[in-house]
């Protein structure tokens, strides 16, 4: 009878650790898979992912994992029985009384009063209350946790997702490319409005994946564009054009006011140019130009502003030809000036006009390209005599054809002395002689020409230079 | 015996030495269970607490043959165990065997460390076989047989520690202190006067082998061993898993004589006490008696005065329940 008693027992405090393991690994597996399904909620919620429902099915992986790992928790019966013995404080007594009952019947008359005195002992206990209650801790904590996420979630602010910052940028790559007209830019364009769609429709890997594409292809245009900077750069004939890409309106007059044999001619520089050019936006912009200036002379002014639109981020590198614009418009002047004084040179010069162009370096430096345009069209004065030596100069018409209508006599004494007459030598209209030696003369002349706006008014400031030029040679 | 004459036995020889002995109840009670354990114990304090008186007392109560040895320097091994003698029988002239002291029931070894260690060793087959060998005859001694040895602090001159081997035979080391004020009044009450303590015999030797017998069947769960292994291997620095203050001080631990001491008194502390198995609590109360001198402290524990009691209190604080 009593053994009996002390064995239920003990099945029983067995039983309810099961039970409260059971309870308690069940109850640990729900409060993770729903605090995980609450941070999943979460994420979706700040990050705006829309998240397909699939993924909030991993949230029942604790509670899976917790019901195939519960057997293992589950107490042996010695330990459950333990811990009853513990909690009703029997000191041993039901743990010792339950392996002698597990070994037979009790053998001698003190386990028979063992297994005696612990039946009466645990007679008025109830193996329901036998064990402690177990440790609900880590369930409580989990448990807050999931209340405090869930009750703060709606208020959880927003962080803009990926495609709302990508939208953005979309839409002002697309503002430039609208721009572009070139076969490669409608295509990245296309690419552009593709990422743009998908971002609306937050496929965001797929948005991705166009951007990407529209990148590789932005930087094949870009470095055709390089390409055709570089050869831009090479080509002084077509710098005239910085200054109307610049919105200098003068120079584009220039540019309309060119002959029809400087059209042509800059019409096939540029053909030339072009075929060397891969695709891109300034090859487009620069075949335009070359068909206005062959075929629609009065389209050139509207393609020269479009090809400066069109180009942007080459406008700056272009704009810095500027300068050699006007040194290739002033050269080709006196080039023209010098043609026409070789034609009335006495046969015998001792000196080469052409190559007095070179006293102008302060002004032509480091445009190689420009002398050889230039050379096209210049003629000495004096074909097959030899070189003027540096320091000379050539005198121009200009002065022949000054109001006082008398021959100029070049000042020996005094610089500031302005005379036309000198101590007896004469300088004859035509020949060279060095330029210090005129300088103040032609610097008076000048002034006097610019001041009676004798010079064409976009030519002063060439001048000017000019002069400037001269007085800082050594 | 029944469990319930274990008890009464155990509470009508504590009533009887009440008689002389002023409180000291958990010596008694230690004593107690050096009886029916057929161990033997080692009292340490200093003089003039009732060791002896103490020791005298319990083998008049129980009947027991009793011997007291008043350790010496001087005192020679053959002066305890015994020794030949040439006698003359019937004109033939022969050597027999002279019993020494030891052969009694009960033995006092009265300041057991102030002997030489040589001499204290005279005690180890006696102890642990319960037979003594002289000139190559093996004697059996009485049974049951206890030395209960007094020792002063071996911070006193004139002192020899006892042998680790001897010590290990020991079941327990009991410490006595003084008396309080209350116990010191009556002492001086009962010792000033004509107060005269007649002792009834309450058991005798076979009652003390019964006993024992008896209390070798008290069961014990496997919990309970598991913990007294548990404090044994705890003490010892040499074990893996021993803690720091184990290694730091401890120079050797306790032996499995420690465990099988543990385990023995607690069955009898258990059905002293009106129990019928051995628990924890038995473990534990009865820890201190049983290992502290068995756990050899160093050199440092010494210096820091770090005690074997210490030590093990340390250690079932550890352990916990």
């Amino acid at each position: 009878m009593n053994e009996e008693a002390i064995v239920s027992f003990c099945q029983n405090v067995a039983r309810q650790a099961r039970k409260q393991a059971v309870l308690l690994n069940s109850g640990t597996g729900l409060m993770i898979s729903a605090l995980s399904l609450v941070l999943l909620f979460w994420i979706n919620k700040i990050f705006q992912l829309a998240l397909p429902w699939p993924i909030y099915l991993l949230s029942i992986v604790p509670v899976t994992a917790l019901m195939a790992w519960w057997p293992q928790r589950i107490p042996k019966p010695t330990y459950a029985i333990a811990t009853a013995d513990r909690h009703l404080g029997l000191n041993e007594r039901l743990v010792t009384a339950n392996e002698v009952l597990s070994r037979g019947q009790p053998s001698n008359i003190l386990e028979q009063r063992l297994v005696t005195d612990t039946a009466q002992a645990i007679r008025e206990l109830s193996p329901q209350w036998a064990l402690p209650a177990p440790s609900i801790r880590l369930p409580a904590i989990l448990l807050s946790a999931t209340l405090v996420l869930f009750l703060v979630l709606p208020y959880l602010p927003s962080i803009p997702p990926a495609r709302n910052a990508m939208l953005p940028q979309i839409e002002s790559l697309l503002r430039q490319f609208e721009q572009l007209e070139s076969p490669q830019t409608q295509t990245i364009r296309w690419k552009l409005l593709q990422a743009k769609r998908l971002v609306e429709q937050s496929r965001q890997m797929e948005a991705g994946q166009a951007l990407e594409e529209a990148q590789v292809l932005t930087r094949q245009g870009l470095t055709a564009d390089e390409q055709a900077q570089r050869m831009l750069g090479q080509t002084t004939s077509l710098e005239f054009l910085a200054q109307g890409l610049d919105g200098n309106q003068e120079p584009l007059q220039q540019l309309s006011s060119l002959t029809p044999a400087e059209q042509t001619r800059l019409a096939t520089m540029l053909q030339n140019e072009m075929t060397k050019l891969p695709d891109g936006a300034i090859k487009t912009g620069l075949e335009r130009l070359g068909k206005a200036l062959r075929q629609e002379p009065g389209q050139v002014f509207s393609e020269t502003k479009s090809l400066s639109e069109v180009i942007p981020l080459e406008r700056a590198l272009v704009r810095d030809l500027g300068q050699a614009v006007a040194d290739w418009r002033s050269g080709e002047n006196m080039t023209a000036n010098a043609e026409a004084a070789a034609a009335a040179a006495p046969a015998d010069a001792e000196v080469q006009p052409g190559s007095g162009l070179g006293t102008q370096g302060g002004v032509n430096r480091g445009r190689g390209e420009q002398q050889e345009g230039r050379g096209e069209y210049s003629q000495t004065p004096a074909n097959g005599q030899e070189t003027l030596a540096s320091g000379f100069i050539y005198v121009p018409r200009d002065f022949r054809m000054s109001e006082t209508s008398q021959p100029l006599v070049l000042p020996r004494t005094g610089e500031d002395q302005m005379q036309l007459t000198s101590e007896g030598e004469t300088i004859s209209e035509g020949s060279f002689t060095d330029f210090r030696d005129v300088l103040p003369a032609y610097e008076r002349k000048a002034s006097d020409q610019m001041v009676r706006q004798a010079f064409p008014a976009q030519l002063e400031d060439l001048v000017a230079r000019y002069f400037q030029s001269l007085e800082q040679t050594p | 015996m029944t469990p319930e004459a274990f008890t009464q036995t155990l509470e009508q020889i504590r009533y009887e030495l009440a008689k002389v002995i002023v409180g000291q109840e958990e010596v008694i009670s230690h004593l107690l269970i050096c009886l029916v354990a057929r161990g033997h114990a080692l009292i340490e304090g200093v003089p003039g607490l009732g060791k002896t008186l103490m020791i005298k007392s319990i083998s008049q109560v129980l009947d027991l043959q009793f011997s007291r040895i008043q350790f010496t320097p001087d005192l020679m091994p053959a002066d305890i165990t015994g020794t030949l003698v040439l006698q003359e029988d019937l004109g033939r002239r022969q050597f027999s065997f002279q019993q020494g002291p030891i052969f009694a029931h009960l033995v006092l070894a009265d300041e057991v460390n102030r002997a030489t260690p040589k001499t204290q060793s005279a005690l180890l087959e006696a102890m642990q076989e319960g037979t003594v060998t002289v000139a190559r005859q093996t004697y059996s001694l009485p049974q049951p047989f206890y030395v209960f040895a007094t020792e002063n602090p071996i911070e006193m001159e004139g002192t020899y520690p006892l042998p680790e081997a001897q010590l290990d035979r020991f079941l327990l080391k009991i410490l006595i202190d003084y008396p309080n004020d209350r116990q010191m009044i009556e002492v001086l009450s009962r010792t000033t006067s004509t107060y005269f303590a007649e002792f009834q015999r309450i058991a005798d030797a076979q009652t003390l082998l019964d006993m024992n017998h008896l209390a070798r069947e008290v069961p014990v769960a496997q919990a309970v061993y598991e913990y007294a292994t548990e404090i044994v291997e705890a003490s010892r620095p040499q074990q893996n898993k021993s803690w720091e203050t184990v290694r730091r001080f401890v120079r050797y631990g306790s032996s499995p004589r420690g465990a099988q001491a543990l385990i023995t008194c607690a069955k009898i502390r258990a059905l002293a006490q009106g129990r019928f198995h051995a628990s924890r609590e038995d473990i534990k109360q009865v820890a201190l008696p049983t290992l502290r001198h068995r756990l050899l402290l160093n050199y440092e524990a010494q210096v820091e005065g770090i005690t074997a009691d210490q030590i093990i209190g340390k250690i079932i604080e550890r352990l916990g329940v």
